[in-house]
């Protein structure tokens, strides 16, 4: 005896299989789960990378890096450029008959649009003061532009190739008002279809691009925010990338034939920061001693579970003029020998020492580690964890007259991390006396001198050279911070993945990858 | 001190409500271990990290096993109970005074500024009460202290509805009338008469907040509201252990199973106090 469904059954279960089939067999679609939504589409204004994946994605710039190792910079929306003798006048030779999504001609015109938005304050970019030296943008021909700069801006190239120098359609722009936040319209290899806030963003395949197009149909891109269920979504096949694994379900999926796992090297170093601005650490020798104090090796081993390595220097792999360092020595002796040369009788005030907890790879748990080797040298310590939002709220705010002249000034060790791949930018912030994130208060003349001379240097190796040097005072001679760790990034793929690249800022290059 | 103690335990043998006994004795052991914890582990132990022996499974060295840091996990239970006990005790303490003397005052003078304050304490009410305890810890900063002060103001408006209602009717009972007569003082009859009638709610109450603000801090540790590390603390420990659940579930399992037996514990405790105190339900049974 058989059993058969009812004749509408049998053919609604046909046609929804139809229905299914269909759209999987005519394209190819990538879809990538990240921890977090994107915040704005607004290339110039976003500072998270949920955003920069997509709007690298759908935008161009004039220039870019050549490979994610930022070893040198390469033509993109422009062919060409040249220098004027006096180095204040660039003048770019713009791509031919490159097309935004919407149909508006890319020319100088646009060029002088996007880089005003960037400048205009309204704006409200976070990267603005990359571009202050710029004086105006002159579009000459259709495909000629020249930027006048009031003083020679060595790192004008570096800056056209982030985010803040993407090229964005004025048509566009223009019409959509803020709503262009929402709805971006570039040159890139993919084209902006839909963002449902908190669930999807679609981009679909660009078949005008001018440089190497898209080898997917589709990129499908999903936030979820716990990290067991990405693991899951991975498992479950619901998911071709999946970043931010977390270690300890790296080592089960490891095992997991239906996954591959990759660990790229990430910009991202975590450090506490130390206020120098009063005692003890304001003598080096007590930085030296609490950088000698911790053992690096034992944290990346058994706390991030190998994932994560032990820094070399200031600048990890993928920053542009990384100049490896000697590592930091464990060395918990010599550490007390250089504590009781400067405090004979021990120093007997707490150290406070601030951390967050969930913001970077197991921040909290490396903070009372680091807290126990600190006891161990015989420094006495108080702890206090912040929740990140009131935690930069506090760091930052202007205490004038204080040591550090911030909130930071309360605290003598500070937990923070940062992923800028910009050599200059990432040391600027941090070494300039008087720059806004310059927390520690930071103040070495000598650095001051080599970065002053760094921005004006014109020839690419001389102005490196510059950085290598304040990267080596910084980080031997100054130990001006407690380095802790270099994050990698736990990827998680499906195995027919191939060609994912991703820069040290954990942003892919995405028009290569294939399904 | 101890006779009602045993009073009440010979009662519970009686009724032979062996959970209850149990219950105490759970109760019993948290609190001796509450108290005498720096005998059975010394801080050292309970804080010192050593990360070489980090994640170990149970041995004879270590019984419960040591958490990521190398800490000795028996070590840190222990001291994670004399945390949660001090906790518990300061904030029921707490909000026990204020609630009962804001719910007493509010029941006995009912009056516009009465009104008013009742208004206030349904106000907070309104939040829920981990809410409410996040919002103070927020403006306080964390810490022990300010945990503590969090979870008992925000019990406050609890106790303060609950010792009104007695109040209220109460204070139009005959041996109030007849205080009265006799020439007393509203505070001599408020708080020599009428309060001490509520001594029984307090203790039932009293009882089981001790289980919810264990809970409650516990609760708020786990989302890093807690005393700040390296003091132990059991919602702290589940927080940062809990990544580690599929590969050592013992980490977990340590600091979340001693949560779990002393919050039952404390509750079981209290509905069996109920029982015994409160005659109406004895003669139900």
């Amino acid at each position: 005896m058989t059993h058969t469904f009812p004749k509408s059954v049998r053919i609604a279960a046909v046609m929804i299989a139809a229905a299914l089939a269909l759209p999987a067999a005519a394209e190819t679609t990538l879809r990538w789960v990240e921890g977090s939504d994107a915040d704005t589409l607004d290339p110039q204004v976003q500072r998270s990378r949920p955003s920069q994946i997509i709007t690298d994605a759908v935008f161009d710039t004039l220039v870019k890096w050549k490979d994610t190792q930022l070893s040198e910079i390469v033509p993109d929306l422009a062919e060409s450029w040249s220098l004027s003798p006096d180095n204040l006048k660039w003048t770019f030779k713009l791509r031919k008959g490159v097309k935004f999504h919407d149909g508006t001609p890319f020319n100088a015109e646009a060029v002088k649009f996007n880089i005003e938005k960037v400048l205009d304050p309204k704006t409200g970019s976070p990267n603005r003061s990359l571009f202050a030296g710029i004086e105006k943008v002159v579009p000459v021909d259709e495909n000629t532009v020249v930027f006048e700069t009031s003083k020679p801006m060595a790192t004008l190239l570096e800056a056209l190739a982030g985010s803040q120098g993407a090229m964005a359609s004025p048509t566009a722009v223009r019409k959509l008002g803020k709503d262009a936040a929402r709805n971006p319209v570039g040159t890139g290899a993919f084209v902006f279809k839909e963002w449902i806030p908190n669930e999807r963003i679609v981009l679909a395949r660009n078949p005008d691009y001018f440089g190497e197009k898209a080898k997917v149909d589709v990129f499908h891109y999903r936030p979820v925010p716990e990290g067991g269920a990405r693991v899951i979504e991975l498992e479950s096949g619901n998911a071709d990338i999946v970043t931010n694994i977390p270690p300890e379900a790296a080592a089960r999926l490891k095992s997991n034939p239906k996954v591959r796992l990759e660990v790229m090297p990430s910009t991202f170093q975590i450090v506490f920061e130390i206020n120098a601005a009063r005692p003890p650490f304001n003598d080096v020798r007590m930085r030296k001693a609490i950088n000698l104090a911790v053992d690096r090796k034992a944290i990346v081993e058994k706390i991030l579970g190998g994932y994560g390595t032990v820094p070399d220097g200031l600048f990890p792999v993928g920053v542009q003029g990384r100049v490896p360092q000697k590592p930091w020595d464990y060395n918990p002796l010599e550490a007390k020998r250089l504590v009781k040369e400067v405090f004979p009788n021990g120093y007997n005030e707490k150290i406070v020492i601030w951390a967050t907890n969930g913001r970077y790879a197991k921040d909290r748990a490396v903070a009372e580690a680091v807290q126990g080797y600190l006891n161990e040298i015989g420094l006495q310590t108080e702890f206090r964890v912040w929740e990140w939002a009131s935690y930069q709220k506090e760091l930052y705010l202007a205490k004038p007259g204080q040591g550090t002249g911030k909130g930071s000034n309360a605290a003598h060790l500070w937990m923070l991390g940062t992923s800028i791949q910009d050599a200059d930018w990432r040391l600027r912030r941090k070494v300039m006396p008087g720059d806004g994130a310059n927390l520690t208060g930071y103040n070495n003349p000598k650095v001051t001198e080599l970065m002053n001379k760094a921005v004006t240097t014109m020839d690419y190796k001389e102005r490196m050279g510059y950085y290598a040097q304040v990267q080596k005072i910084f980080w031997e001679e100054d130990a001006a911070w407690l380095f802790l760790f270099n994050q990698v990034q736990i990827i998680g793929m499906n195995p027919a993945v191939k060609n994912l690249r991703m820069y040290g800022i954990e942003v892919p290059i995405l028009n290569t990858v294939s399904k | 001190m101890m006779k009602p103690v045993i009073v009440f335990l010979r009662h519970l043998l009686r009724a032979r409500n062996f959970i209850a006994v149990f219950a105490f004795a759970i109760v019993a052991v948290f609190v001796l271990t509450a108290a005498f914890a720096p005998l059975l582990a010394s801080w050292e132990t309970a804080t010192r990290v050593v990360l070489q022996d980090a994640l170990l499974t149970p041995s004879a060295a270590h019984v419960l096993g040591t958490d990521e840091l190398g800490r000795d996990l028996l070590a840190r239970v222990v001291w994670g109970a004399r945390v949660s006990l001090l906790v518990a005790v300061v904030s029921v303490a707490v909000s026990l005074v204020a609630g009962v003397a804001i719910g007493a005052l509010c029941g006995y003078y009912e009056n516009r500024l009465t009104d008013f304050v009742m208004r206030c304490m349904d106000f907070m009410l309104a939040f829920p009460r981990i809410l409410l305890a996040i919002m103070l810890i927020a403006v306080m900063g964390p810490g022990m202290v300010s945990l503590t002060a969090a979870i008992g103001i925000s019990t406050v408006p609890i106790y303060a509805r609950l010792f009104r209602a007695p109040v209220l009717s109460l204070k139009r009972r005959v041996f109030v009338l007849a205080a009265r007569s006799l020439g007393a003082r509203d505070a001599s009859i408020l708080f020599g008469h009428i309060v001490p009638n509520t001594f029984s709610l307090m203790i039932i109450q009293g009882t089981i907040s001790l289980a919810e603000a264990i809970l409650i801090a516990s609760g708020l540790s786990f989302l890093g509201l807690g005393p700040s590390p390296p003091t132990p603390e059991w919602g702290a420990m589940i927080a940062t252990a809990r990544a580690h659940i599929t590969s050592t579930p013992h980490v977990v399992f340590a600091p979340g199973i001693a949560l779990f037996v002393v919050v039952l514990g404390f509750n079981v405790l209290g509905d069996a106090l109920r029982d015994f105190i409160d005659p109406k339900m004895q003669h139900a049974r």
